[in-house]
């Protein structure tokens, strides 16, 4: 059964000027699932997200990633195990905005392995096409709708080939149908790669789609974490409040 | 008791900030070792804050030059010594005028700018996606930038030199009836090799202050578009102080 888990996070604390976004937060990632959470805009979702990808430190609290606790690790060493195991979408893409679409997606091949430009180029093609884009190598990040940024997003994020994905609210903006489209992207990656993701928004209809066991992020805490149909059918009431967007119940609006 | 612990804070802040600086100074430093590398990088940080910086620096230093010429110009007609204009403006440009001058100018527009630049991609997440990737922002953003400031200031600073000397010219000319022959021949024969080069090693000073400090208040921006303006004013206000507190040290230990 250890052998399942590919990522474990133990009574993650953290607070920002005394505001205490995450509280001993403990939760399991399965080795290739696709785990989503769910929360309403400001709880600490992309919060969450950074300190499993250790872009922040908690004020106490564990990261194991595998066998690894990752918090105690200086940026050197966590940077290895980011380049071997991570990729990240994040919230609008986070393009450069410098760089044309094929040098966004070619940078950490770039920067981070000694393949020749023919190598990078095509593996670059490759990503792009998984997600379903083709010959906008030369655009630039400003000429592109919400969606394609997502896309491209994805690629870059793809690009190393990573055993771990994290998405960070990937259709929040978009309208249904682009947002489906990236859904769909979403399922097949998954089926590509069989990465092990975490995803987490607001999006009721995403989890819908993509995910296979899904948690609820309030007041610090994973509540409710279960199997998808039984996480929907769950009398939880937080799940029920964030669910049917009650505006009476135990979460607090504001 | 709360006055006390209030100053203490701030004490700490303030400390806090310098160490921060001084540690993105040493991991600058550090990745400008692989600078070779990223040679793409350093030339296309070089245009930008030459392009930024030339058109004031050009401004500047002829009026500089020309106010320098009626100033001193004036003062040197009473001992009728005005051929002596020309050591007067270009000793005070190539050792003091001119390095902290354009230093103050690269900061305004140049250092905004940097500021500025990666001010907003923090906020919109880019730093932290190349973090994502791997990707040390300080060998990816800073460090060219460094290079790039360090290459490029002394360079404007001779722009300047040359330009504010010849500005001092015009006036000398137009006023005094000062020669060119006279007025470059004193300047030849009074103005050190030494000075030159102590004014070329503040330039490359001041380039340094200028990006790390431009990149360590775009690297702490947070809070929106907002921040980016609040980063950017305080990454000019820095650069000024420093600026001007290190040409201070600077000459103690040059001259
Ligand atoms: N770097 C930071 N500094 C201070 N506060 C932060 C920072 N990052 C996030 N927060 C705060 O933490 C809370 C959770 O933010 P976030 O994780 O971005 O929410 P969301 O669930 O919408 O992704 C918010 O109140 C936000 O203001
Ligand atoms: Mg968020």
């Amino acid at each position: 059964m250890e052998s399942e888990i590919s990522i474990r996070v133990k009574k993650l604390t953290k607070s920002f000027n005394g505001n205490k976004v995450l509280d001993n937060l403990d939760i399991e990632i399965r080795k290739g699932e696709t785990l989503g959470i769910l929360g309403k805009s400001g709880i600490g979702k992309s919060v969450f997200l950074k300190h499993i990808i250790g872009l922040m430190k908690p004020d106490s609290g564990e990261v194991y990633i595998g066998a690894i606790d990752i918090v105690p690790l200086p940026e050197t060493e966590i940077s290895i195990i980011r380049r071997m195991l991570f990729g990240m979408l994040f919230q609008t893409g986070a393009l450069l905005n410098s760089l044309s679409v094929g040098e966004n997606v070619a940078l950490p091949l770039r920067e981070g392995t000694g393949l020749t430009d023919a190598k990078i180029n095509n593996k670059v093609k490759e990503k792009l096409e998984l997600v379903g884009l083709k010959d906008i190598e030369d655009q630039m990040p400003d000429s592109l709708s919400g969606g394609m940024r997502r896309r491209v997003g994805l690629a870059r994020a793809l690009v190393m080939d990573p055993k771990i994905i994290l998405y960070d609210e990937p259709t929040s903006g978009l309208d249904p149908i682009i947002a489906n489209s990236i859904n769909y992207m979403i399922l097949e990656v998954k089926k590509v790669t069989g990465a092990t993701s975490i995803v987490v928004t607001h999006d009721l209809n995403c989890m819908n789609i993509i995910a296979d066991r899904v948690g609820l992020l309030y007041d610090g805490k994973i509540m409710a974490l279960d199997e998808k149909e039984k996480f929907l059918n769950s009398k939880n009431p937080y799940v029920q409040q964030f669910i049917h967007g009650k505006i009476e119940g135990p979460i607090k609006i504001g | 008791m709360a006055q006390n612990s209030r100053k203490a804070s701030a004490f700490d802040s303030g400390m806090q900030r310098i160490g921060e600086i001084l540690t993105l100074l040493y991991r600058t430093l550090y990745f400008s070792t692989v600078a070779h590398r990223n040679l793409k990088g350093i030339i296309q940080q070089m245009s930008e804050i030459g392009v930024e910086s030339v058109p004031m620096v050009s401004l500047m230093a002829i009026f500089t030059g020309m106010v320098m010429g009626l100033q001193a110009g004036h003062e040197l007609l009473k001992f009728q010594a005005q051929e002596f204009l020309g050591v007067g403006v270009a000793a005070t440009l190539v050792r003091e005028l001119g390095p902290v001058l354009t230093g103050l100018i690269v900061a305004g527009r140049a250092g905004a700018a940097m500021t500025a630049e990666i001010g907003t991609m923090q906020v919109s997440e880019e730093v932290d996606a190349l973090r994502s990737m791997a990707i040390d922002p300080v060998k990816y953003l800073v460090m060219p930038r460094f290079i790039a400031a360090m290459i490029v200031m002394p360079l404007l600073t001779i722009l300047t030199d040359v330009i504010g000397i010849g500005g001092g010219f015009l006036i000398g000319r137009a006023q005094l009836g000062v020669r060119l022959s006279a007025y470059v021949g004193h300047m030849v024969d009074f103005v050190t090799l030494k000075d030159i080069s102590n004014g070329i090693i503040k330039s490359v000073i001041f380039g340094g202050i200028i990006a790390i400090i431009g990149c360590y208040q775009g690297l702490k921006t947070e809070g929106g578009a907002r921040g980016v303006g609040k980063a950017t004013t305080l990454s000019v206000v820095d650069s000024f102080i420093l600026i001007l507190i290190s040409d201070y040290f600077i000459t103690h230990i040059l001259y």
